[in-house]
């Protein structure tokens, strides 16, 4: 069974204060730094301290300031395939959602499925364009988003009225479809993307980073 | 970043405190960041805090003058140890040659300051 990553610091790193460990694993992240790495330095830090013992803001100062000096190499970076993969499983979930509400609605009033191919489209595409923002400026939204939530919050706000917008203005003409294959249609592909999301966890594939702690 | 070095001026530790930590490395073969701490303090640098050690430590990696590797501590966690390199070896020798001369240097136009005073 997974325990999680709070427990697991915990557990790994006894002698260095939760807060502090938390601020040094999120400032390392947040420069992109991979998560071997990140367990790395975390547990060197905790090997000081279980010999030197006493606070560790006094022997490592803050940890965003340790975890800057430290200066390592930002690995954590998108590989092409990646990319291509984060836009296409974004563009699946968003088309998939789509979809299912569409044919269940359509199911639900007894009518013919009315898909908007240019509000599709500008769903989908905004979607591939946030996934290819997060990818290419994702320290910068993680930094906003942890150092300035309201302003995060305020800006997502934005950012999503301006999608809506989008997706109003572009409706034209609706697909009449019927509401079983567009139902369908929707499961199938919200299914898709789940069964490749275990099937990339089965393969250790998966796009996130776990943190891992060295092995002596 | 918690500046720990109590008998020194910072300043005067910044430039050779690497090349220090890379000597102590050396004579000991392998040693982990706190042993490395240890050797400094006892040498008489005074106590170096882990903010200006591990920094400094990454960087010697980073450059490849040592390698790392965690070994299991014989009753404690395990340890991240550090060995020089044969290129860390190379640039002990010839920045310890290039040391000796500067504080030698430093050393004479300091003293001979003094000793203009007191003719």
């Amino acid at each position: 069974m997974r325990i999680s990553l709070d427990d697991e610091v915990r557990e790994r790193a006894p002698h260095v204060d939760a807060a502090w460990a938390e601020a040094l694993i999120v400032e390392l992240r947040l420069r992109g730094v991979s998560g071997a790495t990140v367990g790395d330095a975390l547990l060197e830090v905790e090997t000081h301290m279980a010999e030197q013992g006493g606070s560790v803001v006094e022997a490592f100062g803050e940890a965003k300031e340790y975890a800057a000096s430290l200066d390592l190499p930002d690995t954590a970076r998108w590989t092409a395939p990646q990319v291509v993969r984060v836009c296409a499983q974004s563009a699946l979930v968003t088309l998939g959602i789509q979809l299912l509400v569409g044919g269940a609605a359509a199911l639900a009033s007894g009518g013919d499925a009315r898909i908007a191919i240019g509000t599709t489209v500008a769903l989908v595409l905004s979607s591939v364009v946030v996934a290819l923002a997060l990818v290419a400026k994702g320290e910068v939204v993680l930094r906003l988003a942890v150092e300035r939530p309201v302003l995060g919050i305020l800006l997502l706000g934005g950012a999503s009225a301006l999608v809506v917008l989008l997706a109003v203005a572009l409706a034209g003409p609706a697909l009449a479809l019927p509401a079983v294959p567009v139902l369908g249609a929707g499961i199938l592909l919200l299914g898709g993307f789940g069964a490749l999301m275990l099937v990339a966890r089965r393969r250790g594939s998966e796009l996130d980073d776990p943190i891992r702690f060295p092995q002596a | 970043m918690t500046d720990e070095i109590q008998e020194w001026p910072a300043q005067w530790l910044r430039g050779p405190l690497a090349l220090c930590a890379l000597a102590v490395i050396a004579e000991h073969g392998s040693l982990h960041g706190y042993a490395i701490a240890q050797r400094l303090d006892e040498a008489g640098l005074g106590a170096i805090g882990g903010g200006t050690l591990y920094p400094l430590l990454a960087r010697l990696e980073r450059d490849e003058l040592v390698t790392t590797e965690w070994l299991a501590g014989a009753n404690g966690p395990a340890r991240k140890v550090y060995v020089i390199t044969a290129h860390g070896a190379q640039q002990l020798r010839q920045d310890a040659a290039r040391w000796s001369a500067f504080a030698t240097i430093t050393s004479t136009v300091v003293t001979a300051s003094q000793e203009e005073r007191h003719r």
